[in-house]
């Protein structure tokens, strides 16, 4: 196991470099000279030219891309050109954002779309079967943002129920922030439930239909032990493979989401920062977002050996 | 407890290979699985729809009306009007046209981009495959709308550059799965008969590979062209991708926010045609996923 | 099964509980305020924003102030200054006893500091602004001397915005061109902490002179884009002051009556920005652009002409808007209350078309600013001017970009506006000068250069009317810029929030301001 978590961790850290390398020339690529971002509209040649010598903007791409790499390796992404404040500063604070509203998004997924799709694969072809698809295939087709502003419209200005957006950190008051948390996990983690829940309903049939569990069943376990010890944990390999690339999904801050709701995560950060061309930001952003995705995917391949020990014997295919 | 109708299924394969076989098989599946059968029809509709719309309705999706801003739906105008008095209904049916060809046609690209590139990964193997693979690991680490948006903005919004970056950021999951099936069938035993009787690396992926991975794809396509709808419409929603004054459905919603309070209509038309038009192609794949590989239930 | 109905009722449990629990929201004695964008560096000398002027009007106070009518008084000024040499030398008494919110004094020393940072510092944005000042000098510790290059009535109204912000310079130099994340000046209440994208707290400061004023220990700016949302958060409590509320909503509001509205038309104006002669940038020599719309005036004046102002003004903005046909917003003493702006007349857009040999229709690019109203705008015109022959195509930009483009010469035409200064100079001069920093189109006239210049040298009120009178019927001729209306200011707050005042420039002073 330990060989195959090294290959992984190897081909992770080749995957970050190309990311990283995307990312520089990425930004490169939007229209707009960068020198006259940063020197304001004011300035006039000379002053361009001092912001070019500044920031070595003039020196080979190569040469920056390098320059820009060596800072990033020592934690240091540059400042954002808008407020002048250091990248990982802002990225350091809007990070635990991010990160509990996916987690509690996360929550809400797996609290629906597990008992959801166990219970649609154990009892298959019944009411419950039709009802659990039916509410899959809708999360999954419904438009995330216009869920979002139907939910505002009614729970906070129709009904006052819950506060419309802003955000209170967790410290300051758990129950006020759980508050304004609240819908914008609820839309995330319904349109992820949709997903997880066909997932599990299908790894679950198909691990129920397997001779051990047959076998199981006509040693006389109960049903309940049957599904609960048994087949469960066999069918949450690919539950979990999802879970991993819908989490990088949930980490780049569900753009739209974090918009209405006015969630000051990432997503909302990296949009303001395209569209104000604050490109330190934009690299820095989206290096963090593209590595975190890669390291998540890391914790699934070591998840999968602790699920699996067939894969920890034989090492994963995940390459497959 | 797997039932009989699966056993059944089982041994259906082998009659697929006989057209008309498949098509009264076809007509079987639809009776049994209704959903499917209605999102199928659904998404013909919304093709019929979108090709059209000019017949459908008489009224220009374009035509402003200063005295019938934001007017509740009537018979003259069945949706309402929106904030420059336009008739919604109009805009509703030839904003299909833009949902669809953005839908359908991104994933075309990205088919036409990822097949090729995931058959050469997966034919070929060793230093390329690894190089494609890192490369399509690299791409899907993007968060898929952070892609299409850094996408757009470089290139301009306008509806064809949205397209091409949906489709762009849809590649990597083509390339993934051709190169897995790829290599799953590579080593199939018909596989390597045909390259024994002297069969060419190009015959082989085209002539024996290709054909045994296409409903696979097929398959995929059907997920991720709702997935490209709704792209579409979120760049719309920021403003990047149609152009003002197209009828993007995407484009309504972001208008319609503005005027929730005061005229519901202008967002739950867009809103609701969006909701259709992805759930019919998710059913309607379902079915066909169905159809082509009955041991997945 | 019954597992299962026992966590159902366990869910809505918890959230019947989260809803009806609420925070102890320190709500009186806190005032939230919501913005509709970020505000840029909070740093006087470096600010472009508009929004960092709001934060501006609470934590750093100025030399001098407008109010409601338009009119300067003192504000860290003692009095109004005392102006000889023909204009050239200015002389400012300051306020005595005002501290900076570190504790510091606030003394001739330091507004001279804060005066040369603004005016010198390397990519400072007050610099222009303050351009005709050659040396500022201190007399005694509660006078500085203003020695000008040439007169400039404009200086005032300068020193009524953040050129005429004194810096703490105690806190200048320990933080450097970092000042704009701590910012210190004078002023009621003082900077606490910034969350990017998310917040601004300010909270009374101890150093104030008029403590009185303060009547509120927080204020919490909140950054929320999205109109809808604003307003969502506004009806349900979660924010005090709503700022940009747009015109749909207003008349919603009004009609709910649960909050005061207060609507004052801006300074500034918007309208349709053509350009002439900007081929390869700004900077660089003009050139032919080749096209009608830049060459031909009478394509320009068909442009305007199809444009009906009135109209525009109540499908765009409710009729809450003020439609306009130059850039001095009403309010000011040099409104010129006599001319009437064009109305509408699609049969003589056509004949000057046809004159121009565009019978058959004319097609150029319109850019507009990304977002919902600027399109919305954009759509009417495109419409309106569709009947007269032209056929506009729109492309929505961000912002930013938006603006370098213009500089650089890559738009036809720009749908933007200009957010407005108190002195009409500001709105003028270097827009429509053949050297103005800001003259994206590189339209030049000696004539209008000569008007506006002795525009900024005389002070007499009179003669500074007739002048602006001439060169903007030059301009408004020329039609680089086409004027189609002002912005105005749309401001909600609870029916108990006691002595708001709506001043022209739409910024939102808290100071004076209380709870019934």
């Amino acid at each position: 196991m330990f060989d195959f978590l090294v290959q992984r961790a190897a081909i992770s850290v080749v995957t970050l470099f190309v990311i990283s390398m995307i990312v520089f020339t990425g930004v490169r690529m939007i229209p707009g000279d960068p020198a006259r971002v940063m020197a304001g509209s004011e300035a006039d040649e000379a002053g361009l030219e001092e912001v070019r010598q500044k920031y070595g903007l003039g020196d080979p791409i190569a040469f920056q891309y390098l320059r820009w790499l060596g800072l990033a390796v020592r934690f240091d992404l540059g400042e954002s050109i808008r407020t002048r404040e250091s990248v990982v500063k802002i990225v350091a604070s809007k990070l635990p954002i991010t990160i509990e509203l996916a987690f509690l998004s996360l929550l809400v997924a797996v609290g629906i779309a597990i008992p959801a799709g166990v219970l649609a694969a154990v009892r298959r072809n019944t009411v419950w079967d039709v009802l659990t698809s039916g509410a899959s295939l809708g999360g999954v087709s419904i438009p995330n943002f216009w869920l979002g502003i139907m939910l505002i419209l009614f729970f906070s200005v129709r009904l006052g129920w819950l506060p419309a957006s802003g955000f209170v950190p967790l410290w300051e008051s758990p129950l006020a922030n759980l508050q304004r948390m609240l819908m914008p996990a609820f839309v995330l983690g319904t349109a992820l439930a949709a997903v997880l829940m066909r997932q599990t309903r299908n790894s679950m049939i198909e691990v129920m239909s397997a001779d051990y569990i047959r076998t199981a069943y006509s040693k006389g376990l109960a049903g309940r032990v049957v599904v609960f010890r048994h087949a469960i944990r066999n069918s949450l390999i690919p539950v979990v493979t999802i879970l991993g690339l819908q989490m990088g999904a949930l980490m780049s801050g569900a753009v739209v989401t974090e918009q209405i709701f006015v969630v000051p995560g990432f997503g909302r950060l990296i949009v303001e920062a395209v569209f104000t061309r604050d490109y330190p930001l934009v690299q820095g952003v989206v290096l963090i977002t593209a590595s975190s995705y890669v390291l998540i995917n890391l914790l699934v391949d070591v998840s999968y050996s602790l699920l699996d020990p067939r894969i920890r014997v034989r090492g994963a295919a995940s390459d497959a | 407890m797997p039932s009989t109708a699966a056993t059944a299924d089982a041994l259906e394969p082998t009659r697929a290979l006989a057209p008309a076989g498949g098509l009264r098989r076809a007509w079987r599946q639809a009776r049994r699985r209704p959903a499917s059968a209605i999102g199928a029809v659904v998404v013909v509709l919304f093709v019929a729809l979108a090709l059209g719309a000019p017949w459908i309705t008489s009224t220009d999706p374009l035509q402003t009306d200063w005295k019938q801003i934001r007017k509740a739906p009537t018979l003259a105008h069945p949706f309402g009007t929106d904030d420059l008095g336009r008739d919604n209904f109009a805009r509703v049916i030839w904003g299909s046209r833009i949902s669809m060809q953005a839908g359908v046609f991104s994933i075309l690209l990205a088919i036409a981009v990822g097949v090729p590139t995931g058959l050469v990964a997966g034919f070929y193997r060793g230093g390329l495959d690894q190089a494609i693979m890192r490369l399509t690991d690299a791409w899907l680490a993007f968060p898929f709308l952070i892609l299409a948006i850094g996408l757009v903005t470089i290139m301009g919004p306008s509806l064809t550059n949205a397209t091409v970056a949906i489709g762009l950021g849809a590649t990597p999951t083509f390339i993934r799965l051709t190169r897995g099936l790829v290599l799953a069938k590579a080593s199939e035993d018909y596989v390597l008969g045909a390259r024994a009787l002297g069969a060419g690396d190009l015959r082989l992926m085209s002539r024996h590979i290709l054909p045994n991975i296409v409903s696979s794809l097929l398959v995929q396509a059907t997920i991720s062209i709702p997935i490209a709808v709704i792209a579409e419409a979120v760049l719309s929603f920021l403003g990047l991708g149609v152009q003002p004054p197209a009828p993007s459905w995407g484009t309504m919603l972001n208008t319609a926010q503005q005027f929730l309070d005061t005229a519901p209509w202008m967002a739950w038309w867009p809103g609701l045609a969006i909701f259709a038009l992805t759930l019919s192609f998710n059913l309607a794949g379902d079915g066909l996923r169905d159809l082509l590989d009955p041991r997945d239930y | 099964m019954r597992s299962i109905t026992r966590w159902l009722w366990l869910v809505v449990g918890a959230l019947v509980v989260l809803s009806l629990a609420d925070v102890a929201h320190a709500q009186k004695k806190t005032l939230v305020v919501a913005l509709f964008q970020d505000p840029d560096l909070l740093d006087p000398t470096l600010a472009r924003t508009y929004v960092g002027r709001i934060v501006f009007s609470q934590i750093c106070e100025k030399l001098y102030e407008i109010d409601e009518n338009l009119r300067i008084h003192p504000q860290l000024a003692l009095d109004m200054p005392a102006i000889t040499d023909g204009g050239r030398v200015v002389t400012i008494k300051l306020r005595p006893g005002v501290k900076f919110n570190d504790g510091t004094p606030m003394d001739a020393e330091s507004v001279k500091f804060s005066l040369d940072r603004h005016r010198t510092l390397k990519g400072s944005n007050r610099a222009s602004e303050l351009a005709p000042v050659e040396a500022v000098e201190v007399v005694d510790p509660r006078t500085v001397r203003l020695r000008l290059k040439a007169p400039f009535s404009p200086l005032l109204a300068q020193l009524t915005d953040r050129a005429g912000m004194p810096v703490s310079p105690t806190a200048v130099n320990k933080l450097g061109d970092k000042f704009g994340t701590a910012p210190v000046c004078v002023g009621p209440w003082q900077f606490v902490e910034r969350v990017a994208q998310d917040r601004i707290v300010v909270e009374k400061s101890a150093h104030y002179f008029d403590p009185g004023q303060a009547k509120f220990d927080k204020i919490v700016f909140r950054i929320i884009p999205d109109d809808n949302v604003r307003l969502a958060n506004l009806r349900s409590g979660d924010i005090d002051v709503m700022h940009m509320v747009s015109p749909t909503d207003a008349t919603g509001i009004k009609r709910e009556g649960r909050f005061e509205l207060s609507n004052v038309t801006g300074l500034g104006y918007d309208g349709i920005t053509i350009n002439l002669r900007n081929k390869t940038g700004k900077l660089n020599p003009p050139g032919d652009l080749g096209t009608p719309l830049a060459n031909d005036p009478r394509v320009r004046e068909a442009l305007e002409l199809s444009i009906d102002r009135e109209a525009l003004n109540q499908v765009a903005w409710d009729g809450l808007y003020t439609p306009g046909c130059t850039p001095i917003p009403p309010i000011s003493v040099f409104f010129d209350k006599s001319r009437k702006c064009p109305g509408r007349d699609v049969a003589r857009a056509k004949k000057l078309l046809a004159d121009a040999g565009l019978a058959g229709g004319y097609g150029f690019e319109l850019t507009v600013v990304n977002n919902p109203r600027s399109r919305r705008v954009g759509e009417v015109i495109q419409q309106m001017a569709r009947e007269a022959g032209f056929n506009i195509t729109l492309r929505s930009q961000e912002f930013a970009s938006a603006l370098t483009d213009a500089d650089d010469g890559k738009l036809q035409a720009f749908q933007i506006g200009w957010s407005g200064r108190v002195d009409p100079d500001g709105n003028i001069h270097q827009i429509q000068t053949c050297k103005g920093s800001l003259n994206a189109t590189l339209a030049c006239d000696e004539k209008i250069d000569a008007l506006l210049n002795r525009a900024r040298e005389v002070s007499d009120e009179g003669q500074r009317r007739g002048l602006y009178r001439e060169a903007i019927d030059l301009f408004t001729a020329r039609r680089n810029i086409i004027y189609l209306y002002h912005q105005n200011y749309i401001v909600a707050f609870p029916k108990n929030l006691k002595g708001y005042k709506s001043v022209p420039d739409g910024l939102i002073r808290i100071k004076g301001t209380s709870w019934n």
